[in-house]
């Protein structure tokens, strides 16, 4: 298959070797266990693995066993190394482990590199299986190399890998399996933002005396359906006259409250209106309301992150549609995940071009330019309203990414954490929609009835501005104000997040 | 906003090492020297410009306006010494326009229109400088006020061509610390175990009859005799042949550098020069083969054949694998760095920003020197085989590398010190040339021989403090005063093109050596990262993560690889790191020197608390032992 190339310290190359040398059928590779969370249980596995270094030409590699749970897909590699351990530690996962629902796509090989074809649920698989390669939605790339293995175990791992990564139903994600007992740690300074009385905290932390709470929207009389049951509006505002409005506006999203200062300005977020005869008159209404929450009576300021409907004002530093986004993601994803040494360097000789081209950093800079207009205006004591299509993603982005830069207490771990709290679960991010997982409750007739949901990377650009602002300022945890220059030459690229937004990702469901 | 970053850089610490040096120097004696030529200014102004010692205004021009590309026009007073270009603007509301720049970063210097120019400011005059900007000045046409400040700028700032001295001989600091004592080649061939049974000090060069260009010592092959080094010297551009760079402590592999063999397009031999390549080989006992570095691709190396140069054929040279490292010469590099500094200043165009770096091919020139060095790095570390490394002359891209594969393999050239050490040793003894390079005091801004050669090795260095960011005891603002100091001619450091140069000229005793400076204010440059090496004791707890690495290798792919905004946009104020990031890093490095001492005494109490307990015999005799 190769050629024996000169090996550099730690690879051993398992390749040549034939199955038998490599410990007897009672051997230790067949003692490998993979580490498992409670409620987790292994689905597939197969021994005499040989998961390959990333990149290799030669096709050196790493000697284990691979297993798939209803959790994650592991390697336990024969020998640990020291050089094992480097980047972030997870407690959930280890060095070689996947979440299944972080699994991108997957490939047939033929044991190296060489990509054969798209595995997708519901296909054949030969069981005579040289190889497997998995792009993850980390940009981790990972082979592996079946030639050693029992025949059929390949085949067992890929067909439980396909079962179990791509979830037809929501309650099958493994969120809902997980055993863990709960431990009471949260921080005294958390806000989970869960009941009407931890919005009550955030309004008087923020010293905001003109804005009542709603819990309107916790009745039969809901209509904004994909937020929680506590809303903050103009104290003028009656309960009557919000639902009346709401439905002008797209899912019902009237501008709500989420935060603001003492002198009086605040921070509100919308969804578009709706293309309805009354919808400007009943905007105008509502932002009338905010204006007189305001002590000094400043009309607000609004931002339309996509570009204002009405005026179609043609700026071209709106925020692109999801799809867009999501391409844009798309042509990151192919430039940090190369699949062979060649590729890598191709792509290496035009990194930059390629990386502009994607947009991707663009989107990010738009994101701080909004956010920082947003924050300038409110340092200058106007309120601001932030618009957006149904107002639950750019305007999470920005409206964090706004407060990060006017309030040092998000910028603690657990204020940012509060903040995740209050704009992405409490004003509902459709978390499962944006990452492609089926929606709850939905059962498998009306998944397939139901509109293609839109994947978009949207909580990930949230967390690259955040990376952005970060090597920006990078001692700022308790400062003033911070100015953002928001510019594309600033930024540079984030890669690993995705992890985070799985756990994330766990944590909702 | 420019004064901002210029004057932290050249001057804000210029009042610390001030007090850290002497007290001689305090405020009335300077205002004093000021008060002798402009007695009649108040006394606030005055203070407004802080004069070096030696330092001199040589001119004045009022009603000036500065064309700041970011803050807008302000008007004020233009002042030229001997040392610096100085703005004060009027308004005190607008203090940040201030600038001060010293006039060896000025690169030319020009008229902008003429007696018939129409519109407001546009009469005046426009300054290129050497460290990635403009300045332009707008005159009065009626108080004519700009031909004198022209013709004076075009004196002071060019020095040279108009026979006077550069100001590194006027000015007259004294610091606690004598920088030009920081490197002694004996020592520091001493350090690495010269003399030894392979390799031996010559003073051969002594005079710098052998060559011109090279230092006075050298480090050779101990079986090489005198009259081998000179008909190697014959067959070696210039002069300089094959001498020991660095020399791994453990395994013996050698770094040596030297310039191109005179083959000529006849391909002539020689068999002093082959003899004298085995016995670099023949000094490290571990390998059977030399790899022979050739900086330059391998076009430009058959091209100089033509010039009488070349490089080594692998038939002549048995053992021997000769390398192409495809870098490319000194005019690409200046293209390179022109082109970016296009690109930087003054406005940045975001919508073309990265499609425009990678058009100037700055960074992917810095990938290749540092593929080149890593080349070098794996085949002395890993593979413990000998590298001679050469381009056309030996002292361009050879110290580029050779400098970047010491500073990968051995952590003391990490230091603060260190790093002093390696730029003394691979850069200016060696005779790269400063003087023709940066052009100091010298009008000719055209001139083919300027190259940013040396501040591309800075870059490299600054791209490995950015992969390895615990690995360097000093930190990016080193190397940012080193570049501004480059040009700024206040310190001798830079003058002149080799070390028989600056012997001749006296530079050692006439003038003061960058290192004082930076020594006597260390604090402003250490690390807090930093993770020394030597601090792993055998007694020091094994640690989960990983030890501090002795051999950098790091990743030359242009993911990687980043440009330089502190430095090459560093006039742009929207390009600036934001947060008070350097006051910050002092905080922590005060911090950190308290808590080693506090450490220190602790375990100092621990251990006599043990002596003495080993002392008293025990109290209570167990019954046991009886």
């Amino acid at each position: 298959m190769m050629n024996e190339k000169k090996l550099v310290q730690n690879f051993k190359s398992y390749i040549n070797v034939s199955p038998v040398s490599n410990g007897e059928k009672n051997g230790s590779v067949h003692d490998l266990k993979p580490k498992l969370l409670n409620g987790e249980m292994i689905v597939g596995g197969a021994h005499s693995v040989v998961m390959l270094t990333p990149l290799s030409e030669n096709e050196r590699g790493r000697f284990g066993a691979l297993f798939v749970t209803n959790y994650k897909l592991s390697f336990v590699p024969i020998d640990t190394s020291v050089n094992d351990e480097y980047g972030q530690r997870n407690n959930l996962l280890g060095v070689f482990d996947v979440p299944l629902t972080c699994v991108g796509a997957l490939w047939l090989t033929d044991g190296g590199t060489t990509r054969r074809r798209r595995l997708m649920p519901r296909t054949d698989i030969p069981a005579k299986l040289k190889g497997i390669q998995l792009v993850c939605k980390n940009m981790k790339v990972l082979s592996f190399n079946f030639v050693n293995s029992p025949l059929g175990t390949g085949r067992q791992v890929v067909m439980a890998l396909l079962h179990h990564a791509f979830p037809k139903r929501h309650d099958l994600l493994f969120a809902f399996e997980y055993r863990e007992q709960y431990y009471p740690t949260l921080p005294s300074d958390m806000n989970m933002f869960l009941r009407p009385a931890d919005w009550k905290r955030e309004l008087e932390r923020c010293e905001c005396p003109h804005w009542r709470i709603t819990c309107i929207n916790g009745t039969s009389d809901a209509f904004m359906l994909t937020a929680g049951e506590t809303l903050i509006v103009p104290k003028s505002v009656l309960d009557y006259n919000l639902m009346e409005s709401a439905r002008h506006f797209r899912s019902g999203r009237v501008p709500v409250w989420v935060w603001g200062r003492a002198e009086g300005a605040a921070l509100l977020r919308s969804g578009e209106l709706l293309p309805t005869e009354l919808s400007a008159t009943a905007e105008s209404v509502l932002l009338e309301q905010v204006r007189r929450s305001h002590p000094k009576l400043t009309p607000p300021y609004v931002i339309y992150l996509c570009g204002n409907s009405y005026t179609n004002s043609s700026s071209t530093n709106v925020l692109p549609s999801l799809a867009l986004l999501n391409a844009s993601y798309k042509k990151l994803a192919d430039l940090c995940t190369p699949n062979t040494l060649s590729q890598f360097w191709m792509q290496d000789s035009q990194y930059y071009s390629i990386l502009e081209s994607s947009r991707w950093l663009r989107y990010v800079c738009n994101c701080i330019v909004f956010a920082d207009d947003a924050a300038r205006h409110i340092t200058d004591n106007v309120t601001v309203v932030l618009q957006e299509g149904d107002g639950v993603d750019y305007c999470a982005v920005v409206s964090c990414v706004t407060q990060l830069l006017l309030d040092p207490y998000f910028r603690t771990i657990s204020g940012f954490q509060s903040l995740i709290q209050k704009e992405w679960l409490a004003l509902g991010h459709p978390f499962c929609d944006r990452f492609g997982l089926p929606r709850p409750g939905s059962s498998k007739d009306e998944v397939e009835k139901a509109p293609p949901s839109q994947v978009a990377p949207v909580f990930l650009l949230f967390l690259d501005c955040v990376w952005q602002l970060q090597s920006q300022f990078p001692a700022a945890s308790s400062q003033e104000p911070l100015h953002a220059g928001g510019c594309c030459a600033q930024s540079s690229l984030t890669v690993n997040c995705n992890r985070d937004l799985q756990f994330i990702l766990d944590l909702v469901n | 906003m420019d004064k901002h970053n210029s004057s932290e850089l050249l001057n804000s610490d210029f009042s610390l090492s001030k007090n850290a040096s002497s007290d001689s120097l305090d405020s009335d004696s300077k205002s004093s020297s000021l008060n002798s030529k402009h007695g009649q200014e108040s006394s606030h102004i005055l203070g407004d410009i802080q004069l070096l010692d030696g330092e001199k205004v040589m001119g004045v021009a009022r009603d000036v306006t500065y064309l700041c590309p970011y803050s807008g026009p302000s008007r004020g007073v233009l002042k030229v010494t001997n040392y610096q270009l100085h703005f004060r603007p009027t308004d005190v509301t607008s203090l940040q326009a201030t600038l001060s720049v010293p006039l060896g970063v000025v690169s030319r210097i020009e008229k902008v229109g003429g007696a018939s120019s129409k519109g407001e400011n546009s009469y005046g005059i426009e300054v290129f400088c050497k460290d990635m900007r403009n300045l332009r000045f707008a005159h009065k046409q009626e108080n004519h006020s700009r031909r004198g400040i022209f013709e004076k700028l075009q004196q002071l700032a060019f020095p040279l061509s108009h026979r006077l001295p550069l100001f590194a001989f006027s000015y007259s600091e004294s610091f606690t610390e004598d920088g030009w004592q920081v490197y002694e080649p004996v020592v520091e061939l001493r350090r690495m175990g010269v003399n030894n049974d392979m390799w031996r000090i010559t003073r051969i060069n002594d005079k710098y009859e052998i060559c011109d260009s090279y230092p006075s010592v050298w480090a050779v092959p101990a079986a090489a005799n005198d009259d081998l080094l000179r008909s190697v010297a014959a067959f070696r551009s210039r002069g300089r042949i094959p001498v020991l760079a660095w020399i791994h402590p453990s395994s013996q592999a050698t770094i040596t550098r030297c310039s191109q063999p005179l083959v000529g397009v006849s391909g002539k031999r020689s068999r002093e020069d082959e003899r004298y390549i085995q016995l670099i080989m023949d000094a490290n006992a571990q390998a059977h083969k030399l790899f022979i570095m050739d900086a330059r691709p391998s076009a430009n190396a058959i091209a100089n054949k033509a010039k009488g140069g070349g490089y080594e054929s692998e038939d002549a040279y048995q053992n021997a694998e000769l390398v192409f490292l495809d870098i490319h010469n000194i005019h690409v590099m200046r293209e390179s760095l022109r082109k970016l500094k296009e690109l930087c200043f003054p406005q940045i165009d975001q919508t073309r920003w990265f499609s425009g770096i990678e058009a100037t091919c700055w960074l992917k020139h810095i990938k290749c020197i540092l593929a080149g060095a890593v080349r070098i790095v794996d085949k002395v570390e890993n593979h413990k085989t000998s590298v001679l490394v050469h381009c056309s002359d030996g002292w361009d891209r050879t110290a580029q590398l050779t400098a970047l594969a010491m500073l990968m393999l051995d952590p003391y050239y990490r230091t603060l010190r260190g790093f002093q050490v390696l730029i003394e040793k691979e850069w200016l003894s060696f005779g790269h040339k400063f003087q023709l390079r940066i052009g100091h005091g010298d009008e000719r801004h055209s001139d083919a021989d300027r190259s940013p050669v040396f501040v591309q090795w800075v870059d490299c260095v600054w791209q490995l403090q950015q992969q390895f960011p615990t690995a360097f005891e000093f930190t990016e603002r080193l190397l940012i005063t080193i570049v501004d100091h480059l040009y700024s001619c206040r310190f001798g450091t830079f003058l002149f093109n080799t070390e028989r140069e600056r012997a001749k000229e006296e530079v050692k005793t006439k003038t003061v050596s960058l290192w004082s400076y930076i020594n006597s204010r260390q604090d402003l440059y250490l690390n807090p990262l930093y993770w020394a090496p030597s601090a792993f004791g055998p007694n020091t707890p094994p640690s989960p993560y990983a030890r501090p690495q002795t051999v950098l290798v790091p990743v030359a792919s242009l993911r990687i690889i980043k440009l330089w905004k502190a430095l090459y946009c560093r006039w742009n104020p929207t390009m600036r790191q934001q947060d008070p990031i350097f006051q910050r890093t002092r905080e922590l490095v005060a911090l950190r020197a308290q808590l080693e001492a506090a450490a220190a005494a602790a375990a100092g109490d621990h251990a006599a608390r043990q002596h003495r307990l080993a002392l008293t015999p025990p109290r209570v005799a167990s019954p046991h032992h009886v």
